[in-house]
């Protein structure tokens, strides 16, 4: 038979006498016990002992509770004083619980304000919004023109003028765009590098050096640049199989990369703008 | 035996001015109380039985005007708090390091009668470590019964079993703290 009581510990040692009833009423109601049971009488006495000392020192907020004077209430005590605290923080899985706790609280106190309050949070939140847009050029015609004045005035953003198309939108032909809202005006500006203007030389032919890299020999005559080398990031629009442009319009393809003309909002890429 | 009357027979007085906030009766009750709380906050291995004994009687005086009940319902409702209070700080040590080892043997002792202190003082000790060496169940059945005077029932609900598994971790507490005491000698 194990020695373990009902919980695990180790209770090995001299067996113990078997309590009846009477005599464990017999201690609780500090009675005289067979001589048996003389050593639980002598530990039910020192356990009454410890609880017949005075009372202890009152922390400073029992002590005003104590004189008549309300305290706010630990954030540690449960709102039923029998219950668990709940309020506790967890080791790491609490913590996201908080968040709805916030927003909560922040709807109500909206929910709380004065009516002249809610309608000036709802004044201040629309300006905001149309101040916003304004900035982005999405509010269209004359409120537009005036609210990008405004925000001009006020900022150091700039917008482009009204009447030209929105930024990434093609040309007004339905041509891809050069995402200044110019359409397909490929090769009118060219990097100076390109040309040779800023040094006498002309620019690098990209496909020249590509057939001096390692495995140029097996790739067909007629293949692009590797995929991954487009330097352009000109992605469907690039230079393709159609052959070697010029060195002037691959100097265009830098052109439109430092235009941020990539592949997400490249020439003709549709964007969130396009109808 | 501490006696199960705390109040001289006028709880139902000292309830009624305590729910109307009359320092007198909030002060009777810490006062009758308070020390077998603290006993018992102690014995169960509290770090700081004073201070949580303190938080204790926060919520009940706090809380006293919702209680219905005679003093027995009382006594039990407060050693309930008691309880959970304890389980809570317990977790809340758990989570953090203990500053430093507190030991009962620190507090401080009178003058006059130094050396009766100085015995009560190594008894609690020797109680408090025979009550660490028992099951956690036994010991809150023993310390409630002991110390709050409950009935079987009234530690049945405070520690949310049936009457009949207390009176059981009631009989194997005093066969564990007598196998105990047997093979370790008898205290004093």
């Amino acid at each position: 038979m194990s020695r373990d009581d009902d919980h695990g510990h180790d209770m090995s040692g001299p067996p113990s006498p078997l309590l009846d009833d009477d005599t464990i009423e017999a201690l609780l109601a500090g009675d005289d016990v067979p001589t048996s049971a003389q050593h639980l009488a002598v530990f039910v006495g020192d356990v009454r002992t410890a609880g017949e000392r005075a009372a202890p020192r009152p922390s400073h907020r029992l002590a005003d509770l104590l004189a008549g004077h309300d305290v706010e209430p630990l954030p540690s005590l449960a709102a039923d004083p029998t219950e668990p605290i709940a309020t506790l923080p967890g080791p790491r899985h609490a913590r996201p619980s908080h968040r709805p706790g916030r927003r909560r609280s922040l709807a109500a106190r909206v929910a709380g304000a004065s009516l002249v309050a809610k309608i000036g949070l709802g004044a201040t939140v629309a300006a905001a919004g149309v101040l916003g847009a304004g900035a982005l050029d999405v509010v269209p015609g004359a409120p537009g023109d005036g609210l990008r004045k405004v925000v001009e005035a006020v900022t150091p953003l700039h917008s482009d003028d009204s009447d030209a198309p929105r930024r990434g939108a093609g040309g007004r032909d339905g041509e891809p765009g050069n995402g200044d809202g110019t359409a397909g005006e490929h090769g009118d500006r060219v990097s100076s590098d390109a040309t040779g203007e800023s040094d006498g030389e002309p620019g690098v032919d990209g496909p020249s050096v590509a057939e001096s890299t390692p495995g140029a020999d097996n790739r067909p005559p007629d293949a692009g640049p590797p995929e991954g080398d487009d330097p352009a990031g000109s992605g469907s629009q690039g230079v393709g199989p159609e052959g070697d442009p010029p060195a002037d319009q691959r100097g265009q393809s830098g052109g439109q990369q430092e235009q941020g003309a990539g592949p997400a909002s490249g020439p003709g890429s549709p964007t969130a703008s396009d109808p | 035996m501490a006696g199960r009357d705390r109040f001289s027979g006028q709880f139902p007085a000292v309830l009624a001015a305590a729910r109307a906030g009359d320092p007198d009766a909030l002060g009777r009750i810490f006062t009758a109380l308070s020390p077998v709380v603290a006993g018992y906050l102690r014995l169960q291995g509290a770090a700081e039985p004073d201070d949580l004994t303190s938080e204790v009687f926060i919520g009940v005086l706090r809380n006293v005007d919702r209680f219905e009940g005679d003093e027995a319902a009382f006594r039990s409702w407060v050693f309930t708090i008691a309880h959970r209070r304890l389980l809570d700080d317990r977790r809340r040590r758990s989570r953090r390091p203990a500053p430093e080892e507190l030991s009962v043997a620190d507090e401080p002792v009178a003058d006059d009668d130094t050396e009766e202190a100085l015995t009560a003082t190594l008894s609690i000790e020797r109680v408090v470590a025979l009550c660490q060496q028992i099951s956690p169940d036994q010991r809150d059945v023993l310390l409630m019964r002991l110390l709050g005077d409950l009935s079987l029932e009234e530690v049945a609900a405070a520690l949310g079993k049936t009457a009949g598994a207390v009176k059981q971790l009631q009989r194997r507490g005093f066969q564990a703290v007598s196998r105990l005491i047997e093979r370790e000698g008898v205290p004093r």
